[in-house]
């Protein structure tokens, strides 16, 4: 018995080889021996293969062997094998085609309507259907940006612009379906998606649609069942940009209408933890707390994501998120701190992309209120920050020094020569010198506000204490809660400074970023209560240009002018960083920094 | 007896120092070395040339040098930010002694003034006191930090004074205070018919100058035994809080923060920076607990005399 037992290895690798010419012969085969022999164990193998599935696509598979050994097991250089009753092989790969991401929380809700929070908007990208997509950009070392100034149809399958630009046709894509009622994507559908928008915003998509020029669905007409012309659109730069967002996609119309009351006419209670879209992904099952189950739209028609199963799980510590990927029972593991990171990337087995990303490392200024109304004061500020310090330091050199309030990453940097509008560096003599100017020589003191438990604002707001407690300010730390922070931004509460993580405009256009952060009227979120009459005037001039040559010069003015007045102290702009199993590819970066789950697959 | 004694024989400033047995002894010296570096530490960088350990700020990170293991450039390592983990262990010190410390004598000093004059009132007053030591000993200590955080965190009420600590500080008397308030109470209230107290009435001594020159006295030993327990109660209690995130406003250094801000690195091997200012809790409280010998000297026959 002993020496079978050692022949076990062998019988093994006998068997697998068997396995492995099945597989390459073709999927599941049986083979039978007549004779009857007594068994004496049972081994099953996992053997790893690499399955060539096209001329040019090759797939590792996993291979299950099951063998039944017997007495009369026998093997010599010429292979005498008697074995077993039957040899299954099967070919099971359900567990390399799912991919386990671990987040951080659950997910918020699932109504587009209300959007907003950043897992729900990761997951309402993939499981829903938006107008447009931006392509998958070139692969550009193991990863690709996407092409920003190119978009494919989603469920409209193609658009024109008049040549004024404030009538768009719409071709709505056939044959699409939903996956959970059965029901046809019609017209309608598309109708009642933009009315429930509106009717329900003013955020999410209200708010996109909203900046595209729709305001009213009687500006939406219906030319028959496949087309549609938006009337009255505003002409800019970014209104496909903007239609590619996550919270604009198509919705099941009869089935939230179903589930619609009296009093919740627009189903938003049942949209909040149901589903009724046709993304690439659909929801399966939603474990409130714990998990999220995604699978493989199998309505969809094109190009199939690899991963027929995407499950989020919920995991609240960062430091077991990394164990759990360092252990290989998840694929992905989403928000890690910098040391975190690094942690990640000496495993064995974890890879981190680490990718030059627009994501600003900015600190907000009060600009409403003492003492950083004084613009004097706000430049010294921007000269007694160290850049290095935080670049290398605090972000372990995952980042660039910034320059300014469009990202050195931005195409836009270098389209508009926007390196010569960046003025500062660290020079604490030169702070010194416009503090006095500004009338506080000897220093001051004043708060700045951080969110609790967030590493980064730590690191950063310890940092910026000591760097500026050599000029003799006094810099006092506030940690708050998230929900605190939001009141204090948005209403403009905080008492000097205020720190919130990476900030990132969700397109890649300096008009987007104006209207959005520096437009004093109607900017959505001016955290910074700056105002600058010029600034305004030439965001009036160039909303309507659609051109980037009649662009350029206004908005170097624009730069120019924020710059000089210093409304936020803007440090660097950090990579964007995703720990992941090696074996994961396929990673394309979008600039809303939301990952896209139907690029990836087991390859890299 | 032979030890105690000697002990009593010695000066009181000596008794303060040796304890009745050896263990005793050490953990005194101990609580003392501490109080002296705490005590120090803020001019301990002045002196630096003659200390056989570096010393550095404890609030100037050094962000190129973050979670590095013990070495002879920084004893303790360092912290995620990159912070000395030494340094601030040594200053943590001084911040939740002096906390503690306040603390209980607040809550203390109350609980005692208050329970003796229960005890000599008896009839509704000693009903009432009861009622209100039941229902703040009826929240767990955590959930009572917490409720004043939540009562006292948007109200900047306390001037200068750096409002976490003020609202730690409170919440340490909070649940001090019924504690000392039961035991003096306890201790008091078969002396209200003694022949001594009705010798002061006699007297006309007024009900405050009984509580106060008659009352307090005698509860002497059970106040001084209760002291250092609670002190050492404190300090966990301060560092519960700030575990949770309340208190103490980052990166100033305490023990119970800096603990929190080692946590998740213990899984990855980074230890360094949560086991040393645990470290300093459990020697702190050790040392405190070198102190309870007072309860054997002084609760016993010779020691509640008045």
């Amino acid at each position: 018995m002993k020496m079978l037992w050692k022949r076990v290895p062998s019988v093994i690798a006998v068997v697998a080889a068997m396995a492995m010419v099945a597989v390459a012969c073709g999927g599941t085969e049986t083979v039978t021996v007549t004779e009857e022999v007594v068994v004496t164990s049972i081994v099953t193998e996992v053997v790893t293969e690499e399955v060539v599935v096209t001329e040019t696509e090759t797939v590792t598979e996993e291979v299950v062997v099951t063998s039944i050994v017997t007495e009369e097991v026998v093997v010599t250089e010429e292979v005498e094998v008697v074995v077993t009753e039957t040899v299954e092989v099967m070919v099971d790969d359900s567990e390399a085609r799912t991919l386990r991401i671990a987040i951080a929380d659950d997910v918020e809700q699932l109504d587009p309507a209300l959007g907003s929070a950043q897992l729900t908007n990761l997951v309402l990208k993939n499981v829903y259907m938006q107008p447009v997509q931006y392509r998958p950009g070139p692969d550009v070392g193991g990863f690709s940006y996407a092409d920003t100034t190119s978009f494919e149809g989603q469920w409209i399958e193609s658009w024109d612009f008049s040549d004024d630009f404030r009538t768009i046709t719409l071709r709505l894509r056939q044959g699409l379906t939903f996956p959970t009622s059965g029901n046809p994507v019609t017209a309608d559908d598309a109708i009642y998606t933009i009315n429930r928008a509106l009717a329900t915003g003013p955020a999410g998509p209200a708010w996109v649609w909203g900046n595209i020029g729709v305001t009213s669905i009687d500006q939406i007409e219906r030319v028959d069942d496949r087309t549609l012309v938006v009337h009255n659109a505003r002409p800019s730069t970014i209104v496909l940009p903007l239609m590619r967002d996550q919270t604009m996609g198509i919705m099941d119309s009869v089935t939230i209408q179903a589930n619609s009351t009296e009093d919740d006419p627009w189903g938003r209670d049942w949209l909040k933890q149901n589903y009724a879209g046709n993304g690439r992904y659909v929801v399966d099952s939603w474990d409130r707390g714990s998990r999220m189950v995604l699978k493989r739209n199998p309505t969809w028609t094109g190009f199939q994501p690899y991963f027929e199963t995407v499950e989020l799980l919920t995991v609240p510590e960062a430091a077991n998120r990394l164990a759990l990927l360092q252990s290989g029972d998840v694929d992905i593991a989403l928000d890690l701190s910098v040391q975190q990171l690094q942690s990640a990337a000496a495993s064995d087995g974890v890879k981190v992309l680490s990718v030059p990303d627009r994501n600003g490392i900015n600190v907000l200024l009060n600009n409403q209120a003492p003492p950083f109304d004084n613009v004097t004061l706000r430049k010294a500020m921007s000269y007694a920050v160290d850049y290095n310090a935080i670049v290398n330091g605090v972000l372990n050199g995952q980042a660039v020094p910034s320059q300014g309030p469009i990202s050195v990453n931005s195409r836009f940097f270098d389209l508009y020569n926007l390196e010569d509008a960046w003025i500062y560096e660290h020079d604490p003599d030169r702070a010194r010198q416009l503090m006095a100017e500004a009338g506080y020589p000897d220093g001051f003191e004043f708060e700045m506000v951080i969110r609790q438990d967030i590493p980064l604002d730590e690191a950063v707001a310890t940092n910026l204490k000591a760097q500026f407690a050599d000029l003799g300010i006094d810099m006092s730390i506030r940690p708050v809660t998230g929900a605190e922070m939001f009141d204090h931004l948005f209403g403009l509460t905080y008492g000097g400074m205020a720190f919130r993580g990476g900030l990132l405009d969700y397109v890649d256009d300096p008009y987007y970023q104006f209207f959005l952060w520096w437009d004093s009227q109607d900017a959505a979120i001016n955290w910074t209560g700056f105002a600058d009459a010029r600034i305004d005037e030439i965001l009036d001039e160039t909303a309507s240009v659609v051109s980037d040559p009649g662009r350029r010069e206004p908005y170097r003015e624009a730069v120019t002018r924020l710059v000089d007045a210093a409304p936020m102290l803007w440090l660097a702009n950090a990579n964007y960083t995703l720990a992941m199993r090696d074996d994961i590819g396929g990673f394309t970066l979008h600039p809303d920094g939301l990952l896209w789950f139907a690029t990836l697959n087991r390859s890299g | 007896m032979t030890t105690l004694s000697a002990q009593r024989e010695r000066g009181t400033m000596a008794r303060i120092f040796v304890g009745p047995t050896v263990g005793m002894t050490i953990r005194r010296s101990l609580f003392f070395f501490m109080v002296f570096l705490a005590v120090v530490a803020p001019w301990l960088d002045d002196f630096s040339h003659w200390l056989p350990f570096p010393i550095y700020d404890p609030l100037r990170p050094d962000p190129f040098n973050p979670v590095s293991p013990p070495t002879a450039e920084h004893w303790f390592g360092t912290d995620t930010l990159g912070l000395d983990v030494f340094t601030r262990v040594l200053m943590a010190t001084r911040v939740d002694f002096t906390l503690a410390l306040i603390g209980v004598a607040l809550g203390g000093g109350l609980g005692c003034l208050a329970g003796a004059w229960a005890a000599y009132r008896r009839g509704w007053v000693d009903m009432v006191a009861l009622r209100i030591v039941e229902v703040l000993q009826s929240f767990p200590v955590l959930l009572l930090g917490l409720a004043m955080f939540a009562a006292f965190g948007s109200l900047e009420i306390f001037g200068p004074v750096d409002h976490g600590m003020a609202v730690l500080v409170l919440s340490i008397s909070m649940v001090n205070f019924p504690l000392y308030l039961r035991q003096v109470r306890s201790v008091l209230l078969p002396l209200t018919e003694a022949e001594f107290v009705q010798a002061a009435k006699c007297a006309g001594l007024g009900a405050w100058g009984i509580v106060w020159h008659h009352f307090i006295p005698n509860a002497r030993g059970q106040i001084l035994a209760l002291f250092p327990l609670t002190c050492a109660y404190a300090i966990q209690i301060i560092a519960g809080l700030s575990f949770i995130g309340l208190g103490i406003e980052p990166p100033n250094p305490e023990w119970g923060s800096m603990i929190k801000a080692g946590a998740t690195l213990i899984v990855q091997g980074h230890w360094w920076v949560s086991v040393f200012p645990g470290a300093a809790i459990v020697i702190s409280v050790y040392s405190l607990t070198g102190f309870s010998a007072r309860s054997e000297t002084l609760v016993g026959p010779g020691g509640t005399s008045a």
